[in-house]
Parts: C-alpha cells; structure tokens; sequence
C-alpha cells in the first residue's frame, strides 16, 4: 500500500472542501472496496478523509410516502429496516433478499409507491 | 497517526502509520494473534472480530478508523483455562481440523447470532419480514463470510446449534 494521510472528518462541510483542496483525496466510510484495491495499488490515494461517523445514516420518510436514506446507512440497515422489508418481498424474486439487492428492491418499493 | 482503541475490555494507544489495518494493529502492535490473517481481501473471515458489537473482517478496515471503538476478538471471548461457551460447542462438536479459521468462526458466530436476536434478514429467508429461525439454512447462509478449507462446515453448525440450545436453556 502506497502512504497516505488520514483525517477524519468532523462534519460534511469539512469533508467536501478537503477533498476539493486536497489533490488525490478520497473519501473512505467502511473500506472494504477501497481499503482492498488500496493493497492491490490500484487505487493510490494521498489523502483519506474518514466519514465513516458523520451523521448521515438515518432512514427518513418523506412527505411522499418515500424514504430518504443517508449515505451512510449500511446495506445491512437497510435491508433490516421495517419500512424496507415489506417492499422488498414485492415483485418478481419474491424470495430475494434485500440484503442482496439493496437498490432493486428500493426501486421497486418507490415504483409501488408511485 | 495516536489511536486509542478499547481492546477486549482494556484502552490502548498505539501510535501508527495510517496504513495498518486493524489486524496488523491487533496482531504486530498488540501480540493478538488470535485473529488470523488469511487473505488479507476481506474473502476468507479468518480476521474476523466484533467491532462495538458487530463482526467486521479485521483485515479491511484501517485502524485509525477504530479511535474510540470497542473491539473483542477471540482472546477476549475467552481463555484456555476459562473457555467460551461457544468455543467449548466447537471443542464438543469437533468443528476444526486445522483451527486457522476457528477464531474467525467463533467471532463471526457470535456476531451473526446478535443479527439474528435484532431480526437482521438474510438470503435464506422464506419470509424477510418475519423474525429469522435460527435454522441450518440461516447458519449457513449466516456464516457463508467464514471459509473453513478444512471442510468442517457440518461441524460449525453443529456447534453453533449446540451453543444456541445450552445458552437458551441456561436463560
């Protein structure tokens, strides 16, 4: 693995103008792509800034029947999440887990919504 | 990079090069050699240990990230005088061969059962919106991040039905 330097980020706002200052930052929030392409050196950042514990792993509903969901949250919280799991018994893989595809599922939920 | 990580129950500050991975940290730094370091990508969970409760692999994650968090690996769960429940089940179900990736199963195990106490769904599920049974489908399914190329895969179900029961009985 190539050095770097590490900060982590104390908000959002701080976060963005360090990668936007920084040359080669990237961001980094759990690393299991980056941090695994990292050892390989395909990926060669200079500068790591960790927003793994900004606050931006909330579940929200929105005033459309929707769900807003931070960055942050986990594939595992999602799929757990109460609002998530009805949806994603929907549609065709009845028997997929949301766990698995996160995102098919969402897309599904917010299709059933609309 | 001065990092303080609270390790099975005990505060230590290391100081380190940001490069090191948690398990380097665990291992090199602290002489936790407990978790073990298989394929160091995240692939075989031979690295894996609870992190504030949760099972992560040890090996993709930095340990700059962990300042402030509580990890328990293996040697935290329990010693060779005073064994963990769950290491006794993999003793009494005979659920290694070689042991390279037991501590990996052990710590992973304790985690999945946590995920499934909080009714986190998995792929084997019939029905994502029920409470999961803690089935062989579940465990297996559950436990799919811990390669064991000993093939002791009935073995660690075994165990891990076995610490279950005892613990649910001993409630």
């Amino acid at each position: 693995m190539k050095p770097f330097t590490y900060e982590r980020a104390a908000d959002p706002e701080s976060a963005v103008k360090a990668a936007a200052e920084i040359p080669g930052a990237r961001f980094i929030a759990g690393g299991t792509n980056l941090l695994d392409l990292m050892k390989l050196e395909i990926e060669r950042p200079a500068h790591l800034i960790d927003v793994g514990r900004l606050p931006l792993a909330t579940i929200d509903d929105t005033p459309d029947g929707g769900l807003r969901i931070g960055a942050m949250a986990t594939n595992s919280r999602v799929a757990g999440d109460p609002r998530v799991r009805p949806a994603s018994q929907q549609g065709v893989h009845g028997r997929q887990s949301a766990a698995t595809h996160p995102l098919p599922v969402l897309l599904r939920h917010q299709q059933a919504l609309q | 990079v001065e990092t303080t990580i609270t390790v099975n129950g005990e505060p230590r500050t290391l100081d380190l090069d940001p490069r090191t991975t948690l398990l380097d940290a665990l291992r090199e730094h602290l002489r936790l050699t407990g978790s073990k370091k298989g394929c160091d990508h995240g692939q075989c969970g031979a690295c894996t240990v609870l992190v504030n409760g949760l099972r992560i692999n040890a090996c993709l994650s930095l340990a700059v990230m962990h300042d402030g968090d509580e990890v328990v690996t293996i040697e935290g769960l329990g010693t060779p005088e005073k064994l963990h429940p769950m290491q006794q089940a993999f003793l009494t179900e005979d659920a290694f061969q070689c042991g390279y990736c037991t501590p990996g199963q052990i710590c992973s195990a304790m985690g999945m059962l946590g995920e499934i106490e909080a009714g986190l769904p998995s792929h084997a599920a019939g029905d994502v919106a029920a409470k999961p049974a803690l089935s062989e489908a579940e465990i297996r399914e559950r436990m799919s991040g811990n390669i064991c190329r000993c093939s002791a895969y009935p073995q660690i179900v075994e165990a891990i039905k076995r610490y279950a029961t005892e613990e649910g009985a001993a409630r």
